[in-house]
């Protein structure tokens, strides 16, 4: 598995006694995550890089079931979700990752959210929700790598540097440069200039996570903050961007509930929605 | 959907409007003089009582840089594309080109086709007043159509009679209430066409020649009009926007997860082209052209009363809902073009008053497929949730 794959089981939960196993898959662009409930309950979840979109989906809900004797088979619902939603063989449903963002956070965060920012790896997503997770509105980055989790791979790669050691080098800056919000591209011809100019690289790298929080401010508040704020996606695992973005907003965020992985809320609204649906489809029948 | 009939009416219809030129060099080699335009504010009554076939030029659709040497890179894709169509020779055959000074970035396309194209002795600018809601508009408007006139006569080297002129306005104002007719079969729960199967033959209806056009309207009016729309109804949506010449796009929306009735296209490529009628039996015949185009729909560009700053295409969008019963609208335009999101500024609140949600889409030379689908999709969610969250 590289860095920032992993699998996790709840050991205490017996999936034999339950009676609605569901499941959700989110084919992101940089990672696939899958979750599955016993009874609602969080049992197994797993993160895996994505490559081919089929191939990813299988390997993360085969990943989560690594360490169970659950076969995929007895899962009774799957629903798909992410940009590579369409590409889930072995899903029931796909919804997009607009939905199953506000369901997975009102389910981790509570009734009172109001605002949910999906900062992913390919988009960047504000998405406004009733207390019962149902999403209301949304805005997002539908075109420019400006703001999202790509931009600041590549950004890592051009300063010589781990994507997960990024926040940790730029909490070290005392000042930053101001870089081009506009653009990824064109910030990272900026900061390739401040590399040839001997310019520190914590202060460049501080830099570009101002300029990103620029622009997903931006965009938050264009749709507007409504309290309360959470943060999901990768990106809400950077503090160097979280405090600031924090700031310019004038609006904290929820704090991070420790049990769940920002990156996997998406699957989670996923695995919610396919657990109601399946519900539904019992009840009906 | 419909029968078999009317799917080989409506497949003519694709055909010509995925290859325009190519019916407009068959048009061409049967002897008839043909006329490219690129604004819909062009009085094509006027050319086609001349003898003319007007052609309109519209996308292709092809990603290409060519036109950065020409067309500053933030003008509309639309304009840009357009004057690639000419730069590249697609209507090379043409007999003449004209449009109207209606907008910049489609006058800069003109320009190009004129400078670099070789139209330079073949082309003709109409001029068109900037705001069309004022007294002296209709008489500049007269003015310049008889200008027209008098440059069709001189280069057709026939006189123009008010007779032609009549006769014109009267194919013209039947293919109208055709397309009118076409559109009104959406109004219905569960309509026998597909939105988008409207559109193409709407768009159709800007290539072809007009009696040529109103003969297969007629034909497949009458089969549609019998018929029943099949299956259940799905999820009513109407587009709102600028050149919306894209058939994908409106295909993409009729094809994503939950079903989908596109029941409105208000655009310069639609409803926009269509939704007015001229006056005949006028003895004054420019006056009654003018009547009828200052009477449209307006576009974003012209669409200013003075003293008020009010929009009247705001009226009619507000009509087009109340009539079509659209749930959501999906707002559609023009990368780099200013008026329409400008307009949309302005629709918003009065889609908010009526309970209609809408979500915008930016149209570029090729679709962001996959992201527009996503939006859609999320759009649809929204709007009728599918997952019973308790």
């Amino acid at each position: 598995m590289s860095q920032h794959e992993y699998a996790s089981v709840n050991e205490k939960l017996d999936w034999k006694k339950a009676k609605t196993i569901a499941a959700g898959v989110d084919v992101g662009a940089v990672s696939t995550k899958a979750v599955i409930l016993l009874d609602g309950q969080p049992y197994a979840i797993s993160v895996v890089t994505t490559r081919v979109p089929k191939e990813s989906a299988l390997k993360a809900i085969n990943a989560a079931l690594a360490k169970t004797d659950l076969p995929l088979e007895k899962i009774r619902y799957i629903v798909g979700t992410g940009r590579g939603r369409k590409q889930v063989p072995f899903a029931h449903k796909t919804l997009s990752e607009i939905v199953c963002g506000a369901a997975g956070a009102v389910h981790v965060w509570g009734p009172s959210v109001r605002t949910v920012l999906d900062a992913g790896g390919q988009s960047c997503r504000v998405i406004q929700c009733t207390e019962k997770g149902r999403a209301t509105s949304f805005l997002w980055n539908d075109k420019c790598a400006a703001g999202i989790g790509r931009s600041m791979e590549a950004f890592a790669g051009l300063v010589g540097k781990d994507l997960s050691e990024m926040s940790d080098i730029a909490l070290e800056a005392d000042k930053f440069p101001k870089l081009s919000d506009f653009c990824s591209v064109f910030a990272q011809s900026e900061a390739l200039d401040l590399v040839r100019s001997k310019v520190p690289a914590d202060e460049i790298i501080a830099g570009y996570h101002h300029a990103m929080v620029r622009r997903i401010s931006t965009l938050v508040s264009r749709l507007g903050a409504k309290k309360d704020f959470v943060v999901i996606g990768g990106l809400a695992k950077n503090q160097a961007l979280m405090a600031p973005l924090e700031e310019r907003l004038k609006i904290g965020r929820l704090a991070p509930v420790a049990e769940w992985d920002p990156a996997v809320i998406v699957a989670l609204g996923a695995a919610l929605s396919a657990d109601a649906l399946y519900k539904e489809q019992q009840s009906d029948a | 959907m419909a029968k078999k009939g009317s799917e080989t009416i409506i497949e003519r219809f694709r055909s010509i409007t995925e290859n325009p030129q190519g019916y407009a060099k068959s048009l061409h080699e049967k002897g008839k003089l043909v006329a490219g335009y690129m604004c819909t504010h062009v009085p094509e009554e006027i050319l086609y009582a001349a003898g003319i076939v007007p052609v309109r030029i519209l996308s292709s659709h092809v990603s290409q840089a060519m036109t950065r040497s020409y067309i500053h890179e933030t003008y509309c894709s639309f304009s840009h594309d357009c004057a690639y169509q000419g730069l590249v020779g697609n209507y090379d055959f043409l007999d003449l080109i004209t449009t109207s000074s209606s907008c910049i970035h489609m006058g800069e396309a003109f320009n190009v086709w004129v400078r670099f194209a070789g139209f330079e002795g073949k082309h003709y600018l109409i001029s068109y007043p900037h705001i069309i809601e004022t007294k002296p508009a209709a008489s500049f408007m007269e003015q310049s159509y008889e200008e027209f006139r008098k440059f069709l006569e001189a280069f057709t080297k026939k006189p123009i009679t008010d007779e032609d002129i009549e006769k014109a306005i009267k194919v013209y104002n039947h293919t109208r209430g055709l397309l009118k007719r076409l559109w009104q079969l959406l109004r219905r729960e569960n309509p026998p066409i597909t939105g988008t199967d409207a559109a193409t033959a709407t768009l159709a209806s800007q290539f072809m020649d007009k009696q040529e056009f109103n003969k297969l309207l007629e034909k497949l009016l009458k089969e549609l009009e019998a018929a029943q729309g099949k299956g259940a109804p799905g999820v009513r949506l109407m587009v709102s926007g600028g050149a919306c010449d894209d058939m994908a796009a409106l295909n993409l929306i009729e094809d994503l997860d939950q079903k989908v009735n596109l029941v409105f296209l208000d655009s310069c490529t639609a409803a926009r082209y269509f939704w007015f009628e001229i006056p005949e039996g006028r003895a004054d015949k420019l006056a009654a052209i003018a009547e009828g185009y200052i009477s449209r729909i307006p576009c974003p560009t012209k669409d200013n009363v003075p003293g008020t700053g009010e929009k009247k295409r705001l009226r009619f969008v507000q009509q087009f809902i109340e009539e079509f019963k659209p749930e959501g609208v999906v707002f559609m335009y023009q990368r780099f073009c200013s008026p329409q999101p400008h307009d949309f500024m302005a629709l918003k609140p009065i889609l908010a008053k009526l309970g209609v949600p809408s979500t915008d889409l930016e149209l570029d030379t090729t679709l962001p497929v996959n992201q527009f689908r996503t939006q859609l999709e999320a759009f649809l969610e929204i709007l009728k949730p599918v997952v019973p969250l308790e």
